[in-house]
């Protein structure tokens, strides 16, 4: 008997009506007792933060002009032809300071975005819709914009009606075109390689007179997502251009108390940003340093604790799809413990249960890994998995939104795939989980079959609830596929032994020394 | 929810932050216990979450999203209690009883230990939006806006949740093979 969909509804609805529904006394008394030793994180005044908040720097009639003077400066795109590469930190997802250095936004925002940010910089934080820096007297924000408020001084006016159709010129001249703002007439420019708008807004002397029904900020300019408002006086300079399909709106503010270190701050910000960076390495997570010559990573049978060197070849994608090795394989190392063995493409703990780490390609991804042999998903599209994003996605497919309207039965549980530092590179990670209730032997020649290498070895399930943890990075022109695994029976010491060889095994790319 | 007394919460006036945990505590200690399937934990998130809440709580920028914001909170803590303790979850069985009890109380009971056992099978992820849609009554678009996820991603994520604990109920359903050998 098959349930429909709308019993279990209504069976889990009522399921979850049972329960608790109070907080206990203990828990608010433990909370109100820690309140004194819990200190609040306060927003530093940019766009994602709260303007009105700090005390305000009193600055001389000679800083305000140099800040007019600096600000007049034009967006310059970055000379990256001779600069060093840049060592990339990827961007805090939550409010904190920021050392000075080079971060990438990326995911959950829609565009990935180099900046180097310079001493006493902060970030408000990450998230889909606006990433943001600066300091206490201006402020960096990147976000996207939707809706537009016909009047920032009366905001019970509502939105722009109709919407602010969906072109960058569609948006710089709602903007230019708001009343009570000082604005600039839009101007063409470059931004990195892109095609650009930009335009300045000049907020109001004052904000007193202005009405705001919902207790939020006044003068705000958008509302949707984010709000973005401008206190009285600010500066705003706006940049608007589409990257990959997002309209992307990059905002610095000025306060008229900024500092005329932080304007030439700033500046050099704002000069240092990069889109879609191709160059430069992600903060190295442990890079050892390649030794001159380690004895071969045995293919087969029991392993003597050692530091090994072991060869992947890469291979990359022609016009038409084909699959090319390298002419050269990548060199890696990997420290074995006591009691592990070779697998052929990894390694792995002696024992039923042991983890196992392996490193190679993907090929091919079977959308029904239980029935990989007689179901009609197929395999993914092998046009899609040219590239590290694509790659990913192809191994997360089964949660990917759109993908099924009804998903295989045992397909495995995935993650969404996020940047991840690996071997000094840019790598995706993905997580997935097989279905504990699988039967192995009911599937396709007893093999849950999850993805072929381009050699054509399969990469089985190992069992039932196996959790693989998996990165792909790309060494340009070929990605690596690591994936490390335990079983729901793995014992929490092995799990612990696989944490401390995880960061021992390291890829080079080709161009290190070998 | 009071705009006042969060923004009152913001500016670090500890009166006003306890009469916002007081009011909101019991919903989100109801929405961790159903998440995390586990009483100590939920009140270990409980009061983790407030105190995140507390501390985090100058960088909202909008009060009028206090709620929707505590329970992004709240889910992310019981995502990390949820990391932190995979040992916790025991399976439920509901073992065979010689007793004689009403049909269809025994079947209320099975249902229940076969969606116990289904939700626990799922990730965190999956229980919050199950919870937040089916408990809270969210709509999904608002569920997307207080996970901070996209609203495609919900619906998947909802569509194979309840895909799983409808297998669960059917597995349930399905002649045990010691059923079939005695027919």
């Amino acid at each position: 008997m098959t349930r429909q969909r709308a019993d279990v509804e209504v069976m889990v609805r009522a399921w979850l009506e049972e329960g608790v529904t109070s907080m206990p006394d203990r828990v608010i008394n433990g909370v109100i007792d820690q309140l004194p030793l819990t200190r609040q994180r306060r927003r530093h005044r940019m766009g994602i933060g709260t303007l009105g908040r700090l005390t305000p720097v009193i600055l001389g009639a000679a800083a305000v002009l140099l800040a007019v003077a600096i600000g007049a400066a034009l967006f310059i795109p970055p000379d990256v032809g001779d600069e060093a590469a840049p060592e990339w930190h990827l961007f805090p997802s939550q409010a904190t300071e920021l050392e000075a250095g080079s971060y990438l936004i990326g995911d959950p925002f829609p565009v990935r975005i180099g900046l180097t940010v310079p001493e006493g910089w902060e970030t408000g934080g990450l998230r889909s819709t606006i990433a943001a820096v600066g300091s206490a007297g201006v402020g960096l924000d990147f976000t996207v914009v939707e809706a537009v408020y016909a009047d920032p001084c009366h905001l019970e006016a509502g939105l722009v009606d109709p919407p602010v159709g969906p072109t960058v010129d569609d948006l710089a001249s709602a903007l230019a075109a708001l009343p009570g703002v000082n604005a600039s007439v839009p101007t063409d420019t470059v931004v990195g390689t892109y095609p650009a708008v930009t335009l300045t807004l000049n907020g109001p002397r004052s904000v007193g007179a202005c009405t705001v029904p919902d207790g939020g900020p006044k003068f705000r300019i958008w509302g949707a997502p984010e709000w973005h408002w401008l206190d009285p006086n600010v500066r705003d300079r706006l940049w608007i251009l589409e990257i990959a399909g997002t309209r992307l709106v990059i905002s610095a503010l000025e306060h008229p108390d900024a500092s005329p270190q932080e304007l030439a701050a700033i500046n050099g910000v704002i000069a240092s940003i990069e889109f879609e960076p191709t160059r430069g390495t992600i903060a190295p997570d442990g890079s050892p340093t390649p030794t001159a010559s380690l004895p071969p990573l045995p293919s087969s049978g029991p392993i003597a604790p050692a530091e090994y060197e072991f060869a992947v070849r890469l291979h990359r994608y022609t016009e038409d799809g084909t699959a090319v090795p390298l002419a050269r394989p990548s060199r890696g190392i990997v420290e074995v413990p006591v009691d592990w063995s070779a697998t052929g493409t990894g390694i792995q703990k002696d024992g039923p249960a042991g983890p196992a780490l392996s490193v190679g390609t993907v090929a091919r991804v079977y959308i029904d890994p239980c029935r990989w042999e007689t179901s009609g998903f197929g395999l993914v599209d092998p046009a899609l998995m040219r590239s590290m994003d694509g790659l990913a996605n192809a191994l997360s497919i089964w949660e990917r939104p759109g993908a099924f309207d009804e998903p295989p039965l045992f397909a495995p549980t995935a993650t969404e795939p996020i940047d991840v530092p690996r071997y000094s590179q840019l790598g995706r990670y993905v997580e997935l989980t097989i279905p504990d209730d699988v039967v192995m032997a009911d599937c396709d020649r007893g093999e849950y079959r999850i993805w072929e290498d381009l050699d054509g070895r399969a990469r089985l399930a190992r069992g039932p609830g196996e959790e693989i943890r998996i990165w792909v990075v790309d060494y340009e022109p070929g990605l690596l596929v690591v994936d490390a695994s335990v079983l729901p029976q793995t014992s929490a010491a092995d799990r612990r032994e696989l944490e401390q060889l995880l960061p021992t095994l390291w890829v080079f790319p080709l161009d290190e020394p070998r | 929810m009071d705009i006042n007394l969060v923004a009152r919460a913001q500016d670090g006036d500890e009166e006003a932050f306890e009469s916002l945990a007081l009011a909101i505590g019991d919903r989100l200690h109801a929405v961790a216990h159903r998440i995390l399937r586990d009483l100590d934990l939920a009140e270990d998130a409980t009061q983790q979450a407030l105190l995140s809440i507390w501390r985090d709580l100058p960088g909202l920028r909008d009060p009028t999203k206090f709620e929707g914001w505590a329970y992004r909170v709240l889910v992310r803590v019981c995502y990390m209690e949820g990391r932190r303790s995979r040992a916790w979850a025991p399976n439920l069985h509901l073992l065979p009883s010689d007793d004689p009890v009403q049909a269809d109380g025994a079947k209320l009971v099975i249902d229940r230990d076969e969606l116990e056992r289904g939700f626990r099978r799922l990730s965190i992820d999956h229980r919050a939006v199950v919870v937040l849609h089916h408990y809270l009554d969210m709509p999904l678009d608002r569920v997307a806006e207080v996970l901070d996820i996209p609203p495609g991603t919900v619906r998947s994520r909802l569509h194979y949740a309840m895909r799983a604990l409808r297998a669960a109920l059917d597995a349930d359903a399905r002649p045990s093979v010691r059923e079939e050998a005695v027919r």
